[in-house]
């Protein structure tokens, strides 16, 4: 694919921005926690691997993942440094704009499904996920303050999270 | 990376949290790009973090409805008559085949109701401590056990010992608390019964460096108990500014808007008045948990540290109650300033630390208040009781 990418084969660079844009997304999400920004940078870190693979920057092929994850993080971190918009590059902005209303129903439409199998926990499941998941407490933190032994707790965790997982996880965005 | 060290080291969560080191992250962003399954996990987890941040507030202050035994009280006594009732039957008919079979039973009479006068199985002592002769020690092997819940009128006996039960709400009948005024001085009417009493832990198995137990002390057993006394513990009464002393608000009825983040100090008077309703009803675990949750917002506050130092107490737990009695006595506010010291003191009485107690309660004498009197006569029986150590 990359050398197909450094021929000029189109169809290759939209099979990269495929393979790739919701991992990117996703990382840039995690980071960000702005689904607004993080599109922009998913856009920006896009652009930025194609150009560098067409100029030749990528040596080896093979470690194309790590050079995606190598740009998102310094595009990402330039984000932060100075958290201004950049000007946009030439797409479409009408579709881009209705798939991101799109992409954007389909997340909250997630986020609610998610929202709703949480809510059928039971209170003491609810706070070890909020005392782990939000307040970043330790689950030997969450085991003391709940009064529940350690594994009962990593137990209670992983079966939440699995169950989550089991019934979400066909869900996700493709 | 691989799919499994992601799972055991929890490192999707610590991700989102921002805990993992630089070369971590970009390894574990590298296998999210290459694992379609990981990352999967990662995006549920993220809607799931979103989730619950939005419904934190309702989260942290939703009931936990832990085991109760008065829940289950009418099933455990109806469970322990028919095992009696079943048992003795057992005896009996085999006693009587043994009879008719001209052998000696092997098993000695085995009649209902309690082995020793301290089993009192079926008629347990509440949770929070009561200071109760046992019930059943003039009863009769051939009658069945009373049924019936003890009294809540405490009886100060020298062989009664203090229990300690960590897991129960401490279900107390309002009534027993004395609900008087904002300000929380000790009941000062001897005849009126002012609430669960609260004597030193049973053994020191909490609490670190500190022997706690009056024998290792080398205390007389009237030291002990004298010791006991000294630490025992009423809950200050507590009302709602505006509310009738004795009235509750209802669970599910909000006097305050929610606050809709974190650091909104409206979110920390809610999960307060919260646990200061668990507080009346006598639900001192329930009250300290919201309390903990109400720190999180206002950490300084004066009377959340100060009412999380008494549930601590009353629950038996005088190590924990040290430090936000601690932060409760810096801000000197009144009225918690002089009941911090005075309540911390009664902290290190339980502990056995008598010169530290000896040196709060002059810290209450000192920051005067409703408390003076309390604190002074407290003083110098902890001053007689050292004197008296000192001495064996």
């Amino acid at each position: 694919m990359v050398a197909r990418i450094r021929s000029g084969d189109a169809a290759a660079e939209e099979e990269l921005a495929r393979l790739y844009n919701r991992q990117v997304l996703l990382i840039a999400a995690a980071r960000t926690r702005d689904r607004e920004a993080a599109r922009d940078l998913t856009q920006e870190i896009q652009i930025a691997v194609l150009q560098a693979v067409r100029a030749g920057k990528l040596r080896e092929a093979d470690k194309l993942s790590a050079f995606v994850q190598g740009t998102a993080k310094n595009v990402i971190n330039n984000y932060f440094r100075t958290r201004a918009r950049r000007a946009e590059c030439a797409l479409d902005s009408v579709s881009t704009a209705s798939k991101n209303s799109v992409e954007e129903q389909e997340f909250q439409e997630r986020r609610r499904l998610v929202q709703l199998e949480l809510e059928r926990f039971g209170p003491v499941d609810q706070k070890i996920l909020l005392y782990s998941m939000v307040d970043g407490h330790s689950l030997a933190e969450v085991a003391q303050r709940l009064e529940l032994s350690h594994e009962a707790v990593r137990a209670r965790k992983s079966r939440m999270i699995k169950k989550i997982m089991k019934k979400f996880g066909g869900l996700s965005q493709k | 990376m691989d799919c499994h060290k992601i799972e055991s080291d929890e490192l999707l969560d610590k991700y989102l949290l921002d805990r993992l080191e630089p070369g971590a992250q970009d390894a574990l962003e590298t296998h999210l790009i290459e694992c379609a399954a990981c990352a999967r996990e990662l995006e549920l987890r993220l809607l799931a973090q979103s989730a619950l941040a939005e419904k934190q507030v309702a989260i942290r202050t939703r009931t936990v409805q832990r085991f109760s035994f008065f829940r289950w009280r009418p099933l455990a006594v109806a469970a322990m008559l028919l095992m009696l009732i079943g048992g003795g039957y057992f005896y009996r008919f085999e006693l009587r085949s043994k009879l008719i079979g001209g052998q000696k039973p092997q098993v000695a009479t085995a009649t209902p109701g309690p082995t020793s006068p301290n089993e009192n199985v079926l008629s347990p002592a509440p949770p929070v401590t009561t200071l109760e002769a046992p019930t059943t020690a003039s009863a009769k092997p051939s009658q069945p056990p009373n049924p019936k819940p003890p009294t809540p009128a405490p009886q100060v006996t020298a062989a009664a010992k203090p229990e300690k039960n960590d897991k129960d709400q401490g279900q107390i009948e309002p009534g027993e608390i004395k609900m008087a005024t904002t300000e929380p001085p000790l009941n000062q009417n001897p005849a009126v019964e002012p609430g669960p009493l609260v004597g030193p832990p049973k053994s020191a198995g909490k609490n670190t460096g500190t022997k706690t137990d009056p024998a290792a002390l080398g205390l007389t057993s009237e030291q002990g108990v004298e010791l006991y006394k000294l630490g025992q513990t009423q809950a200050p009464p507590f009302v709602f500014p505006g509310q009738v002393p004795g009235a509750k608000i209802p669970y599910g009825v909000p006097t305050q808007t929610y606050g809709k983040s974190v650091g909104d100090a409206s979110a920390g008077r809610a999960l307060f008045e919260q646990g200061m309703n668990a507080y009346i009803a006598g639900q001192y675990v329930l009250a300290a948990d919201h309390l903990r949750d109400a720190l999180n917002y206002e950490p300084s506050a004066t009377d959340i540290n100060f009412y999380l130092g008494i549930c601590n107490l009353l629950q038996g737990h005088p190590e924990a109650a040290i430090g936000p009695f601690q932060k409760a006595a810096v801000s000197r506010k009144a009225p918690y300033g002089q009941s911090s010291h005075y309540y911390l003191a009664k902290a290190y009485i339980q502990l056995s630390k008598l010169p530290e107690a000896e040196a709060e309660l002059s810290s209450a004498i000192a920051a005067k208040g409703q408390l003076t009197t309390e604190a002074k006569a407290l003083l110098k029986k902890v001053q007689a009781l050292q004197a008296e150590i000192q001495k064996n």
